[in-house]
């Protein structure tokens, strides 16, 4: 009987490590079976793994005791999640307050038409967070996601995320008041904050969408200065882009920063 | 208008994208990013660590860039399409970074210390040397092999896929079969070299 196609090394690889599609491993197993020279050399390599694999056992180490709550607590970057947003909610107050206080600043009038209405809604002292979570940071089920930015809140919330390669952030629809102010700045992090007004922010590959239908309020968002490309659009407007060192933006800037209204388009719908 | 009317003929379709993954993401529609977090961090934590402390010779930063790895993934907020090539490639990354400034953070780890603590056996100072010879010998092996054939093998001892060491070690799939049998036979004949050498 002539062999007319023997396996070559790739191919047995493949159906050693079960990469073949089911035909091709089919067709391969019935060429072992009338083929000793291949079956051999299979039964060489299989045996070579082994003793590899047994080799390479020899470089392990006990792995660390981390939970995936630790991992996740690492990740807001500090013990409590509350400590954080309070420090970050303390941080864009002082941001806005100072925004408030330059002669000319647009903040003053968005402030004064929150005062107003804000007296009827009551703006919390410290993060709001559902009662029903405990002080420690624990990921996992359970009622409330505990320790995890609430899909909808108050102000402080927000999220944060790489910008990746290319990522736009997705304001769902024009509001009728309030801003957002775009500020580069160190960090390999994008952060999106609600500065007040309830807003949902959720993310996905190469998206975060703030979900702010019912929302007149601001918001921030911080962008690293070395992130390759980040667009905001405002429903299907596009208001700030950020290609390389390039800016694009719906409003004039000044000193790395850019205060956006995000009524733009609402009159386009 | 005094700003950027960009890519207007895309906007309906981004809308469209946008509405399915604000319903992907709401809780009624599948597990929680917490509740995935924790399942992908239990199914492949060990693994992963494991490779980086073959791959680096040492447990310390393993311990770290595995964290690190997960912190990220955490950060992300989102599920990458194909999880395991993302953390490989995330692990390798900081580790080609890291490498050579090893700079490390404080983080919340206890290292289990030793697995003859719990009521086993202790070994015999015998074995206990051979062991440790070996170790060195295997170390010394891997060591010599260039760093794509050593993450390769390495990657591949932890079960992970053809595609995703390519996509990891940027490879033509169609190859990896053939080249990982290259590296497994030049880690062999390395290891083999140490025992004449020793």
């Amino acid at each position: 009987m002539i062999h007319l196609m023997h396996l070559d090394q790739e191919r047995r690889q493949r159906l050693l490590h079960g990469e073949l599609s089911p035909p091709d491993a089919e067709a391969a197993r019935r060429h072992l079976a009338t083929c000793e020279a291949c079956r051999d050399c299979i039964e060489r390599e299989e045996r070579d793994e082994r003793e590899s694999l047994e080799l390479l056992a020899a470089l392990d180490d006990a792995p660390p005791h981390v939970t995936p709550a630790q991992v996740a607590t690492a990740a807001r970057g500090g013990a409590s999640p509350w400590g954080r947003w309070a420090a970050g909610l303390a941080l864009t107050l002082g941001v806005a307050g100072a925004a408030y206080a330059l002669p000319g600043s647009p903040v003053r009038p968005w402030v004064e038409q929150l005062l107003g209405p804000a007296q009827a809604r009551p703006r919390p002292e410290a993060p709001v967070q559902p009662t029903s979570q405990p002080p420690t940071p624990e990921v996992g089920p359970a009622s409330g996601p505990a320790g995890t930015p609430p899909e909808t809140a108050a102000a402080g919330a927000g999220l944060m995320v790489e910008p990746g390669q290319d990522l736009l952030i997705l304001f769902s629809s024009p509001q009728t008041g309030g801003s957002v102010r775009v500020v580069l700045g160190d960090g390999e992090l994008v952060e999106a904050v609600a500065l007040d007004g309830p807003a949902s922010f959720t993310s996905d590959i190469d998206r975060l969408v703030i979900a702010n239908a019912d929302s007149d309020g601001s918001f921030e968002i911080r962008i690293p200065l070395n992130a390759p490309r980040v667009e905001i659009r405002v429903g299907e407007r596009s208001v700030f882009l950020k290609d390389g060192q390039r800016i694009t933006a719906a409003s004039a800037g000044s000193a790395g920063a850019w205060t956006i209204p995000l009524s733009i388009g609402r009159d386009a719908r | 208008m005094h700003g950027p009317d960009l890519m207007q003929h895309e906007g309906t379709a981004a809308e469209e994208r946008t509405q399915e993954r604000i319903v992907r993401a709401s809780p009624a529609a599948g597990p929680s990013f917490d509740d995935r977090f924790t399942e992908l961090f239990e199914e492949h934590f060990r693994r992963l660590h494991r490779f980086v402390n073959r791959l680096s010779g040492d447990r310390e930063l393993a311990d770290d860039l595995a964290q690190e790895t997960f912190i990220r993934l955490y950060r992300r907020r989102s599920v990458p399409e194909r999880v395991e090539a993302w953390l490989i490639t995330v692990a390798l990354n900081l580790f080609r970074n890291v490498r050579t400034t090893r700079s490390r953070r404080s983080r919340l780890l206890t290292v289990s210390r030793g697995a003859h603590a719990h009521g086993d056996p202790p070994p015999s100072p015998g074995d206990v040397v051979e062991a440790g010879a070996v170790r060195q010998r295997v170390r010394a092996a891997i060591e010599r092999l260039p760093e794509r054939e050593r993450s390769m093998l390495l990657l591949h001892a932890e079960g992970y896929g053809y595609r995703d060491i390519a996509s990891a070690l940027e490879l033509n799939d169609a190859s990896v079969g053939t080249l990982l049998a290259r590296a497994r036979r030049a880690f062999r004949e390395a290891f083999d070299d140490t025992s004449h050498a020793s």
